[in-house]
């Protein structure tokens, strides 16, 4: 079933009540039946009282007459026969509850030589009838009514029993012994017959099915339904616990299969105490029940009725509370699905459902109204962006890109990058050629970030570059744009520069830094240097303000490095600065390598600082390598005699210095040269006549010296000449090869290749790395 | 180049090489040391505390020497390397042939121990 808000409240309220009512029910039934039950104790009780009382008056009562002639008998002077017997009668005639009675004589007690003498009178009917029991046939002695009293001396009642030869009936009898003078003369007895009692027992009404029944003293019935059982059949037979109750003189009331007709029953059992008897009178639960059941019966359709109605009512009831609901989870669908013109109708009642309803109207409403909303301001942000984006595109392009055709042209390698923090930043760079001999270039940095600061960039780069183009020194420039700045600087806003002209001839650097970092000198040796100089003001701060103009030099290989602060103050994500101390190690490790390298490496390094963090400032670096490649390579030439190897020393000390070459690379090409010279002078002419041979020396950016040995002799490679054993003991040292083999391993490469009819032979020196 | 010549023993010499050992000045080397062989000489110290430089040219003029050294049963010992003519000595495998020690004073007690009985 669908977990819907209505069968909720069926099943929960429905529920409840139907479980409520069965338990009532249940409890309704169990303590009605205690009740039924309770009275049928009671009632049963009463019942068996009355009969037993009743019929222990009338054992009562006889015990009393045959006291009663008991004592007659033993104060009265003898009686003689006919007098006796009229006595006897007249007890009989008005006890008629009696059956019988008779006065069993001792032997010569009543009249000498009488033996035997027992009249006994019982009634049948009206009729009163005499029998003799003295006879020798009946021997009186010997039966018990006469025995125990005799014996005991007490009076005493018998079991019943059937009286053959005398009341053809069942009795129950009662003797009393007489005593006359303290001697027994015989013993008077009542009889009471039970047939008479049994018959009034079976005539008890309980209920339609119930009976009672009257046991002895050893359980035979006396009285039972089934007659024929009647003094035939003990109880203990047929119930042996009841029986065991019943003659032990005990009564209760008990639960248990009736000896009759085996079914379950409560059972009263009283005693007849003074006969020794004891009544049972049995209610069948069955009986009893019926009307419990019937009630509970009646109940039970009555309350299904009821709850089936109930179930109608509460389903109606629920679901006239939950449709409001369900309309409005209905109406979340749809407006959950997008449609926003959904509307609820108002409520009509006054309870949170109404006000549920009426906010979920007001919800929906506003939803419209900022849906609509945040569809025009996305519209504007996107609008934004793209504009943005265009201005970061022209900025890109302003900053000059080209820095192949730059490096083409002899003596020097540039590279420069800018990252903006935003879409657009306010960190420059700059470089162009000035006349035949330089190259200017600038670095940047605009207070702020942002639009501002790249508007400002903007004027700023245009002002250089077009001051710059009037030649001036680098300190003038500087000067001159201030002046400019202010001139229209509304804003306040100010920028660090650093502006440099590099004689690509020379290696010298003219430049002004205007409250910029300090560059660094990146020497060929691996060496980085900060330059330091005066600190001047950043443009466009102070009216009037001069700045001056710094000199320094740049050997072939040297390298500048100029940046913004965005790289010293980029920070990782726990607030920590890349700091001067980590871009100077940076900039070790990449000292002779390319412009190009140097910046991606050193962008590369703080990249990997900076983790995740967000760039917090415009970041831009520019490198500067001067590579000397403009120096033309010098021509020696060497007659073929071996003192033209005295020239050597001094001639490559001279050029060594001239071009700034270590003093390891100069004594090994000296060296390299002297024995090549020495060999081609010894065995390449075969003529004798003069001849010269040509050495060209040139250097490389990186101070590394390339020697080319040119003759016009004989095909001879001096590498030819046998290596000498470095190896071999004294004895075996021989002299030649030496020399080559100490221009192999003091020289980088060595090559050689007859062209032209001439010998080519050249080397290569690098500088230690 | 210049050489200076100091006795230092009844047949025992150090030789003082100043400036360069290259082609050039090799030879006027080998001449002085020829002489002084001649002259019975069997003890030799060649002190290069001023040489700068040296070429094939001079390790030619070391090689002779140390034949004739040896070949007279005497003793050669080098001292006062400068940097650069100790590594070509070295390239030329001449550190396997050659006695070299620190100073003058050393180079002197080894050729003494080497030849005892010469009053060094």
């Amino acid at each position: 079933m669908k977990r819907t808000l209505g069968t909720k409240m069926l099943i929960r309220i429905w529920g409840s009540t139907m479980i409520l009512f069965l338990g009532v029910l249940w409890a309704g039934s169990y303590y009605s039946k205690q009740e039924v039950i309770r009275g049928i104790e009671n009632e049963s009780k009463n019942l068996a009282q009355f009969y037993t009382e009743k019929y222990d008056g009338r054992f009562g009562q006889a015990e009393k007459i045959a006291g009663m002639i008991a004592l007659h008998m033993s104060v009265h002077p003898f009686y003689d026969e006919s007098e006796l017997t009229e006595y006897m009668k007249g007890v009989i005639q008005n006890n008629p509850e009696i059956y019988g009675t008779c006065i069993a004589f001792e032997p010569e007690a009543f009249a000498p030589g009488r033996a035997l003498f027992a009249p006994y009178f019982y009634a049948k009917g009206r009729e009163l009838v005499f029998v003799q029991l003295g006879t020798e046939q009946y021997n009186y002695f010997a039966w018990d009514w006469y025995k125990i009293p005799k014996q005991t001396g007490k009076p005493a009642w018998s079991e019943p029993y059937f009286d053959t030869g005398g009341g053809e009936t069942i009795m129950i009898t009662y003797s009393a012994p007489i005593f006359r003078a303290g001697r027994l003369i015989g013993v008077a007895t009542v009889d009471i017959c039970l047939a008479d009692l049994a018959r009034e027992v079976n005539g008890i009404r309980v209920l339609q099915t119930g009976y009672a029944f009257i046991v002895s003293k050893n359980g035979s019935f006396i009285s039972y339904p089934d007659a024929s059982l009647i003094m035939r059949q003990r109880l203990g037979e047929l119930a042996p616990e009841l029986a065991e109750r019943m003659t032990s003189a005990a009564s209760g009331f008990i639960d248990r299969s009736d000896p009759l007709h085996r079914k379950r029953s409560w059972i009263v059992y009283y005693p007849i105490r003074s006969a020794n008897l004891s009544l049972a009178i049995v209610y069948p639960f069955l009986e009893v029940m019926s009307r419990v059941y019937a009630f509970e019966g009646t109940a039970v359709r009555l309350g299904l009725a009821g709850l089936l109605t109930l179930l109608l009512i509460v389903a109606l009831v629920s679901r006239s509370i939950a449709r409001p609901i369900v309309d409005l989870a209905t109406a979340a669908r749809k407006v959950a699905g997008g449609d926003l013109d959904f509307q609820l109708p108002p409520a009509r009642s006054a309870d949170e459902v109404a006000e549920l309803t009426l906010a979920f109207n007001k919800m929906v409403h506003d939803l419209r109204y900022h849906m609509a909303a945040l569809q025009k301001s996305t519209a504007e942000r996107e609008r934004i962006a793209s504009e943005l984006d265009v201005a970061f595109r022209i900025q890109q392009s302003i900053l000059p890109r080209d820095f192949q055709t730059f490096s083409t042209a002899t003596g020097f390698e540039i590279f420069a990058h800018s990252v903006p923090a935003r879409e657009v930043g306010g960190d420059f760079y700059d470089f162009f050629p000035l006349g035949d001999d330089r190259i200017g270039f600038v670095i940047g940095d605009v207070s702020g970030k942002g639009v501002p600061a790249a508007l400002f960039m903007a004027i700023c780069r245009t002002l250089l570059a077009a001051v710059a183009r009037g030649g001036s020194s680098p300190g003038d420039c500087l000067s001159h744009v201030n002046a400019l700045l202010l001139r229209e600087n509304e804003m306040q806003m100010f920028v660090t520069v650093i502006y440099g002209l590099l004689n690509v001839d020379t290696g010298e650097i003219q430049y002004a830094n205007a409250g910029h970092n300090r560059p660094y000198l990146l020497t060929r040796d691996g060496a980085v240097a900060v330059q330091k100089s005066e600190p001047q003001i950043a443009l466009g701060v102070l009216a009037g303000a001069t700045y001056a103009t710094r000199t320094i030099r740049l050997r072939a290989g040297d390298s500048l490095f100029l940046y913004t602060d965005g790289i010293t103050e980029a920070t990782d994500v726990q607030q920590e600065m890349y700091a001067a101390g980590r871009l100077e190690a940076a900039l070790g490790k990449l000292a002779r390598s390319s412009p190009a390298d140097i910046i991606a490496g050193s962008f590369e390094e703080v990249r990997r600082f900076t983790g995740g963090a967000e760039q917090s400032d415009d970041i831009t670096a520019l490198a500067l390598t001067f590579t000397g490649r403009a120096r033309a390579d010098v021509a020696l030439r060497f007659a073929n005699r071996l003192d033209e190897t005295e020239k050597l020393h001094d001639l490559l000390s001279a050029f060594g210095r001239e071009r700034g070459l270590s003093k390891d690379v100069t004594t090994a090409a000296t060296l390299a040269l002297e024995e090549i010279l020495s060999n081609i002078i010894r065995y390449g002419f075969a003529d004798g006549a003069e001849h010269f041979i040509d050495v060209r020396l040139a250097t490389g950016p990186g101070g590394e010296l390339h020697i080319r040995v040119e003759d016009d002799g004989r095909p001879f490679n001096p590498l030819d000449v046998a290596a000498a054993d470095v190896h071999a003991p004294l004895d075996e040292r021989r002299v030649g090869g030496l020399g080559v083999y100490l221009t192999r391993k003091m020289m980088d490469d060595v090559g050689y290749k007859r062209s032209n009819g001439k010998n080519i032979f050249t080397m290569t020196k690098r500088a230690k790395a | 180049m210049e050489i200076k010549i100091e006795q230092k023993g009844p047949r025992t010499i150090s030789v003082n090489v100043t400036g360069r050992l290259d082609a050039a000045t090799s030879p006027e080397l080998e001449k002085r040391l020829t002489a002084c062989f001649g002259e019975g000489t069997i003890g030799l110290i060649l002190n290069f505390a001023e040489l700068e430089y040296i070429s094939s040219a001079g390790l030619r003029v070391l090689i002779f020497a140390a034949k004739k050294m040896k070949s007279a049963n005497g003793s050669l010992a080098l001292c006062g390397l400068q940097e650069y003519v100790r590594e070509v000595i070295e390239i030329a495998g001449f550190m396997t042939i050659l006695q070299i020690l620190p100073n003058e004073e050393q180079a002197l007690a080894a050729v003494g121990r080497a030849l005892p009985g010469q009053g060094v």
